[in-house]
């Protein structure tokens, strides 16, 4: 009967240590390899040799989900939230103005500003006095980028998939895009990121997120020219729809940011990858990809994660 | 006006009607209060999963109850997509060699240059989240992972929620029993209104 009641007593503490062992190691962090786990970490890596910029500033922002930068005379302009903010680099305010609710992008030169709404633009002077604005360009419109191009303005409609130009509140042509080596109509957008920029010799460059591609289109609507890489390794593109933002240095220099896995690259006139502004690392759990604008040669970055504006230096 | 005598066979077969009608009436009663409130089955969050991969190797069931959904409404339709390519293929083909699925359980169709359409097949699917890691790293996020309830056994303690690192699987109504990005999802057998 003793013999028993020791071996019950045996058998109880085994179960308890059988129950706790395997409580302990059903924990995430004990839990044994996972054949499965797709680990995409590797693309992450970025060759520190390849990278030419430092961090140098964050500022921090008021920002929610949609907003946009645009640089001119070395100051920034960021409209977010219900308002246009003008700031120097070093993140001093020079002065700010409201405007509507949920801006998306903006546009600057020497005298006016371009914001771009979901379906509608406005045009404000320097110190914030409307001076026109469209009513909404078509029921599936999302304005994500806009420009002034010599006396134009240039916007691109994610929604439709078109590059507008106008002059003043004026629509006076139409871009439906090039794709592909066999011309294809059309831009493809897969995502609502669809870009524009005029660089300093006044050339007109979408991207075609789809095709994973620069263009540059005259008034016409002509493709003249077009760089493309779509690939995973560094040089490239990735993903489904990439560049989703790009910006100019001043020797026409492209500045490209990606979404998905986010960085920031630099590329010559012709599409060859020169160096890496920010890698993947830099936006860790970030899902959008930030705006850029360039101030000579800083880069500057709208995080819109981190609500913050990023300033890269050369190193 | 005496009480009314049932014969045997009457007896038994009003005795089956009734019993019939109190299964039937227990069901109903069973399938309505799971569907209030207070009946809940258990769900991921596709915006707090991680991708582990451990809804494949964790769940009670022989093939996991979790399969992918696509939620076509994000769908970029890409040539090049990332929940179907492993990265860095040469050619953009059905070949085996080029999928990231280990089960082949995405078909890939043609509709227009240069678009495409992914469909999940769920008696393939295992739940490995590989595509819904490609997804959300190279693309828009539209391959997501759903404990699908014609499959799930319910457990009072479910398996996977037990080692899901980032805790995304949680308990929801089971009137509400599906978290969807987008507005609809869809795949080859059926179409579901937008649960969330």
């Amino acid at each position: 009967m003793k013999q028993l009641k020791y071996f019950l007593i045996f058998l109880a503490l085994l179960i308890v240590v059988v129950i706790v062992a395997n409580y302990i190691n059903s924990k995430p962090r004990k839990a044994k390899q996972n054949s499965y786990e797709y680990n995409v970490d590797e693309y992450k890596k970025v060759d520190p040799e390849l990278i030419s910029h430092k961090e140098v500033r964050q500022i921090k922002i008021n920002i929610g989900e949609y907003g946009g930068i645009a640089t001119s005379n070395n100051l920034i302009y960021l409209a977010a939230d219900s308002s246009v903010k003008i700031l120097t680099v070093q993140g001093q305010l020079q002065s700010q103005f409201s405007i509507e609710d949920n801006p998306r992008c903006i546009g600057v030169n020497n005298e006016r500003l371009i914001v771009g709404y979901k379906d509608h633009f406005t045009v404000y002077t320097h110190s914030g006095d409307e001076l026109f604005s469209t009513g909404k360009l078509t029921d599936s419109t999302l304005i994500t980028s806009v420009a002034f191009w010599e006396e134009n303005i240039v916007v691109a409609d994610a929604g439709k998939r078109r590059v507008y130009i106008y002059t003043q509140d004026q629509k006076v042509a139409e871009i439906e895009g090039v794709s592909g080596s066999n011309n294809l109509l059309g831009f493809i957008v897969p995502s609502p990121y669809f870009d524009l920029a005029v660089n300093t010799e006044n050339e007109l460059w979408c991207t075609n997120p789809g095709m994973h591609a620069l263009q540059q289109y005259n008034l016409r609507g002509d493709l003249l020219e077009n760089w493309d890489k779509a690939s995973n390794d560094i040089d490239g593109f990735t993903g489904c729809c990439n560049p989703a933002q790009f910006s100019f240095l001043p020797d026409g220099r492209f500045v490209t940011s990606e979404k998905g896995m986010p960085r920031i690259k630099i590329y010559t006139p012709s599409g060859k990858l020169e160096s890496v502004v920010a890698a993947p690392s830099k936006f860790e759990g970030n899902q959008h990809a930030a705006e850029v604008a360039t101030i000579g040669e800083t880069i500057v970055a709208l995080d819109f994660d981190r609500k913050m504006i990023r300033i890269f230096e050369h190193e | 006006m005496g009480k009314k005598q049932y014969n045997r066979r009457e007896f038994i077969n009003r005795s089956m009607q009734v019993t019939a009608a109190v299964a039937v009436g227990g069901l109903a009663t069973l399938a309505i209060t799971k569907s209030k409130a207070g009946g809940t089955v258990w769900q991921i969050d596709p915006f707090e999963c991680t991708q582990c991969g451990r809804c494949a190797t964790d769940c009670v069931l022989p093939v996991s109850a979790v399969k992918c959904v696509h939620a076509y409404d994000l769908c970029g339709y890409c040539d090049l997509c990332g929940g179907y390519f492993k990265p860095g293929v040469k050619d953009l083909d059905t070949g085996a060699e080029n999928q990231l699925c280990p089960t082949a359980a995405i078909e890939r169709r043609f509709i227009e240059e240069p678009y495409f359409e992914y469909i999940i097949n769920k008696d393939l699917c295992i739940g490995c989240a590989k595509c819904v890691a490609g997804c959300s790293s190279f693309g828009n996020g539209s391959l997501i992972l759903q404990i699908r309830h014609d499959l799930c056994v319910n457990c009072n303690e479910c398996t996977i929620a037990r080692v899901c690192p980032s805790n995304a699987i949680h308990r929801v109504p089971a009137n509400k029993p599906y978290i969807i990005k987008g507005d609809f999802v869809a795949d080859e057998n059926s179409r579901w209104e937008n649960p969330t």
